[in-house]
């Protein structure tokens, strides 16, 4: 009967019930938004932080070079070691950079390499180096006094186009030295927290990657934005729901007294009136996080390039604010209705 | 059994009632007079407790209903009292059946075999799924008495249950009420109607607050 009673009431009042589901709806939009955006992007951008590579690079704190790093932190998820030197190429001085190269084309991921990643007696030389050698692939290079070919020629983009990478062994052994001029490091977390630690283990330790921070600090506003947004519409939307659930109870106060003369209960009464507008709530709600789910998905291509993806928490989490914000909104209401009294249905009134 | 001694029912500076002491004993079709204004509905909403007094006393059935909570006198109501209203209050989106179930459902759990032989108990066997705004004034009475029956009330109290109501129809809802009566219901009916007063065991008349009879 408590079913019957309410999908009942709601059935013959859907019209007038309309505008505050839309306006529940337009709520449930917004916090799905900011939900999915919290959530999916900061997820996503945190994996596209990992994609930028590293985000520190150490250097030697005394002496030329980092004979070992071993730097153990939580934050630091990958390293590479380089080692840089110089030397002559058909008596030209060429920059050259020794480094586990298969672990520095993970580190860093836009490097383009047409061919293939050098092998022992390999070479591959950034675009520039190699148009001012005129190298192609599959060239012979003598470099100091060893004979190298070129398996590929790398694209970064940035100063590396004009270094020649070969493996760090082959690099240890023409420049003679050991160790490491730099090292990349690559942090997920704090990361002045992993500076202060590779300070006191005696590094040099300089920041690159402000882009992290920049976008971060997009999303920030952008999640405050949709905050504010979100809060003014869900204030707009619990108005629209208590003038809603007001002029419901006064309409209806007839039947309210009509119930409560004929044995109606306080707690049943509200009951009654809490499921109307839970059921409004939902009614709004649901088809809400669906238009949330096109606005995250319009913010997080448009402004960060990224798509969003379907997170079944933020469903129900939007479903149970916008009933929560209906229960709160028909509180008073509520009060009115219980407050009626059943002598109005005998006097006529 | 219904004792009222010295009851007072002041509103603001009005007196609805002054000093009303009567019995109804059980069993017996009591008749509540008089003409418009004179506090007559204030006496059965009393009875009824859907208002309770300023002063006085009064036993319904054994329970001192003016010491009661409205909580209390709520569940009161819906244990032993069955009201019947003049404009045949119903709920307008519910059918006869479901109206008469409502109060099943108030009073405890609904049965929707025992609401329908409630409405055939009144002659509406054939409006169980119309609504309110498909029902004649005399039909939406007849669910009213059926839903005022529903739980075995002790006590119909029954405001001009005939006020709104044509001859035929009039006629129809007194004989329900005669049959109720034979059957040892306690029936307070309040009403301007003469002829009605003449069906009774007693008429309480009330004039200007007072009760005489």
């Amino acid at each position: 009967m408590f079913t019957r009673l309410v999908t009942k009431s709601l059935r013959v009042r859907r019209e007038r019930l309309l505008i505050s589901i839309i306006a529940v709806m337009l709520g449930a939009a917004m916090v799905t938004s900011l939900m999915t955006i919290s959530l999916d992007i900061r997820e996503q951008m945190g994996k596209e932080l990992r994609s930028y590579g590293a985000n520190l690079v150490v250097l030697p704190g005394e002496g030329e070079y980092i004979n070992q790093f071993n730097a153990t932190h939580n934050s630091i998820i990958g390293s590479v070691s380089f080692l840089y030197f110089k030397a002559g190429v058909n008596a030209k001085k060429i920059d050259f950079a020794g480094a586990d190269l298969e672990a520095a084309r993970k580190m860093n991921p836009w490097w383009h390499i047409e061919g293939a990643l050098p092998g022992q007696q390999e070479l591959l030389p950034g675009i520039n180096a190699a148009k001012k050698l005129g190298l192609k692939i599959g060239d012979p290079l003598i470099v100091g006094e060893k004979s190298f070919k070129v398996s590929g020629i790398l694209d970064t983009g940035t100063s590396d186009d004009n270094r020649i990478f070969i493996t760090m062994e082959a690099a240890e052994q023409i420049s003679d030295r050991s160790g490491a001029t730099l090292v990349q490091v690559s942090v997920l977390g704090d990361i002045d927290e992993v500076i202060r630690y590779l300070e006191n283990e005696g590094y040099k330790v300089k920041k690159i990657r402000q882009v992290a921070q920049s976008e971060k600090a997009l999303l920030d506003k952008t999640q405050l934005l949709i905050s504010l947004v979100a809060f003014f519409v869900l204030s707009a939307s619990s108005l629209t729901l208590f003038s809603t659930m007001v002029t419901s109870v006064l309409e209806r106060s007839r039947e309210i007294g009509l119930m409560k003369a004929l044995g109606c209960g306080n707690g049943r009464l509200a009951a009654m009136f809490l499921a109307e507008a839970g059921a409004m709530g939902a009614a709004g709600g649901i088809p809400g996080y669906f238009v949330g789910l096109l606005l995250s998905q319009f913010i997080g291509i448009e402004i960060f390039d990224m798509q969003v993806s379907i997170k079944p928490e933020v469903f129900v989490l939007t479903v149970l604010i916008s009933v929560l914000v209906a229960a709160v909104s028909s509180l008073l209401p509520i009060r009115r209705a219980i407050s009626i009294d059943p002598v109005i249905i005998l006097r006529g009134e | 059994m219904i004792i009222a001694k010295n009851l007072v029912k002041k509103y603001d500076t009005t007196c609805a009632l002054k000093d009303a002491s009567f019995t109804i004993e059980k069993g017996e079709w009591a008749n509540i007079m008089g003409p418009s204004g004179s506090g007559k509905t204030t006496l059965l909403n009393l009875i009824g407790c859907l208002d309770s007094p300023t002063s006085g006393s009064l036993l319904v059935n054994g329970i001192e209903t003016t010491k009661l909570s409205q909580k209390e006198r709520t569940r009161f109501r819906r244990e032993n009292i069955g009201l019947v209203f003049q404009q045949f209050h119903m709920i307008p989106h519910l059918t006869a059946l479901e109206n008469v179930m409502i109060a099943q459902y108030f009073h405890s759990i609904e049965d929707e075999k025992e609401a329908k032989e409630a409405l055939v108990h009144v002659g509406m066997e054939h409006r169980l799924h119309h609504l309110p705004s498909q029902l004649s004034g005399g039909e939406q009475q007849r669910v009213c008495i059926a839903r005022a029956l529903i739980n075995q009330p002790r006590i119909i109290l029954a405001d001009e249950p005939t006020g709104n109501l044509d001859k035929t129809n009039e006629e129809a809802v007194l004989d329900i009420f005669r049959k109720l009566h034979s059957e040892g219901r306690t029936i307070v009916i309040v009403t301007h109607n003469p002829e009605i007063g003449e069906i009774g065991d007693k008429i309480i008349q009330i004039s200007h607050g007072e009760v005489k009879y």
